[in-house]
């Protein structure tokens, strides 16, 4: 139920921001139209980035606990995550075009950094289907959720380290935090879409959760051997569809 | 009342982990490909006019990207005839472009220019990407309109 | 392509994809959630 309330106050807040970017705050003097972009755009790859974190620091848990209700977690944060990393790239995409003139540059570090982060977290989903053994599937998933999070730093200093299309940190250089090179108007901009989307990952990593702890019950299920028998070896237990349980 | 219990449990049929396994082999072929081709190559992505020329008369006619600065004051003609000079403050090199770049070009910005360097030291260049810098500037309160979305990009 | 339609594209996948998302987790949560309890119908405990 708090879920679902969540879940109201996040679309709340991305049509709110969403509207303010769009239509309230001037675009830029330079990019025109094509800037406001900037914030769907850079708040979906730092979403991306936390729900990588979250993957990585929940499987570290899952190795030192062996809880798996933390590799729920870091399932849930690899999916959300993959999307978000998707959602950065397409922006990014939108927005290349009109200023730079090009969608996409292989050769940026920036964004093949990226794209090899999201290959790197799809290959963390197929791998997690490669077995049905919870603990082993954890441990497993644990590990190369902790090697995949190294790209995540390389991603954000490629901009630092190497000489590519992609233009540098605004804010999220260490010395630019307190000093950015934007108007305030354009920053809070961006800070409210950021807040707004860190509220729908928070009610979209805990929906995953919650199913895939489910799904586990139904693996669980099905190694007891009791799916669907309630009905296939009851005759009269379709009246039981409905249980008062 | 129990239910019936099956002791086997039910494994994922044999070819779903062909599939899966053909899978992770494709993304960890993508990773090994962007490890290391790509990102090789990013460490040079463009090189600059001083590097440029540095590599003496064998550039000329190979493909190259060369980046720089649009130097002030140089900028001339429209798209299949538009030169301009990009510098990296102590070399300059002449270009000729072909195709036109995004509006956002201007005076001072950041470009980098595909093409191949000419014998007579004019880089011909068959496309134009504007490097926008990462700093952003509200338009000036009065003078430019403040309505969301300009009619005229 | 006007900025502005590029500004739409950008807006409207990534807008509209954590909707779709959104809508689909809900779905898959419905049926599992029916699921167990169907499978847990009558256990003895």
């Amino acid at each position: 139920m708090k879920t679902r309330i969540l879940g109201f106050v996040a679309l709340a807040a991305v049509i709110g921001a969403a509207v303010n970017g769009l239509f309230v705050v001037p675009a830029d003097l330079n990019q025109g139209d094509a800037q406001r972009i900037m914030y769907v755009h850079v708040a979906s790859a730092w979403i991306a980035y936390a729900s990588f974190g979250v993957t990585a620091l929940a499987g570290l848990g899952y190795l030192i606990r062996r809880d798996l209700r933390l590799d729920a977690l870091a399932l849930a944060g690899a999916e959300v995550g993959v999307m978000f990393t998707a959602f950065a790239i397409w922006g990014g995409m939108m927005w290349g075009r009109p200023v730079w003139g090009v969608y996409w540059q292989w050769e940026d570090p920036r964004l093949t950094t990226t794209a090899l982060l999201l290959a790197l977290y799809i290959g963390y989903l197929l791998l997690r289907r490669l077995t049905d053994d919870p603990a082993r599937r954890a441990a497993r998933a644990a590990v190369v959720g902790l090697i995949a999070a190294v790209d995540i730093p390389i991603v954000h200093f490629s901009v630092l380290w190497w000489r590519g299309l992609h233009q540098g940190p605004t804010i999220g250089d260490p010395s630019k935090i307190l000093n950015p090179s934007a108007p305030l108007q354009f920053v809070l901009a961006l800070l409210a879409m950021l807040a707004a989307f860190t509220l729908v990952w928070a009610y979209l990593l805990i929906r995953r959760y919650q199913l895939a702890r489910l799904e586990w019950q139904l693996e669980e299920d099905a190694r007891r051997g009791l799916v669907q028998t309630a009905r296939l070896a009851l005759p009269g237990a379709a009246a039981a569809e409905e249980p008062a349980r | 009342m129990t239910l019936a219990r099956p002791v086997l449990p039910p494994l994922p049929p044999r070819g779903r982990r062909w599939g899966l396994l053909i899978g992770v082999a494709i993304v960890v072929a993508v990773i090994a490909y962007l490890a290391f081709s790509s990102v090789g190559n990013a460490l040079v992505y463009y090189l600059t006019p001083t590097e440029l020329l540095a590599r003496g008369p064998a550039e000329v006619g190979k493909t190259e990207r060369l980046g720089g600065l649009v130097k002030v004051g140089t900028i001339s003609g429209e798209a299949p005839e538009l030169t301009f000079v990009l510098t990296d403050g102590t070399t300059e090199i002449s270009v000729h472009a072909a195709t036109a770049p995004t509006r956002s070009f201007r005076e001072g910005i950041g470009a980098v220019v595909e093409g191949e360097l000419g014998a007579d030291g004019v880089f011909e260049a068959s496309q134009v990407i504007v490097k926008h810098d990462e700093n952003y500037v509200a338009p000036s309160q009065g003078g430019l309109p403040t309505r969301a979305f300009d009619p005229g990009s | 392509m006007t900025s502005a339609g590029f500004v739409l594209a950008a807006y409207g996948v990534i807008l509209g994809g954590m909707g779709l998302y959104a809508a689909l987790l809900a779905r898959r949560l419905r049926i599992a959630r029916d699921t167990v309890r169907r499978n847990n119908v009558d256990l003895p405990e």
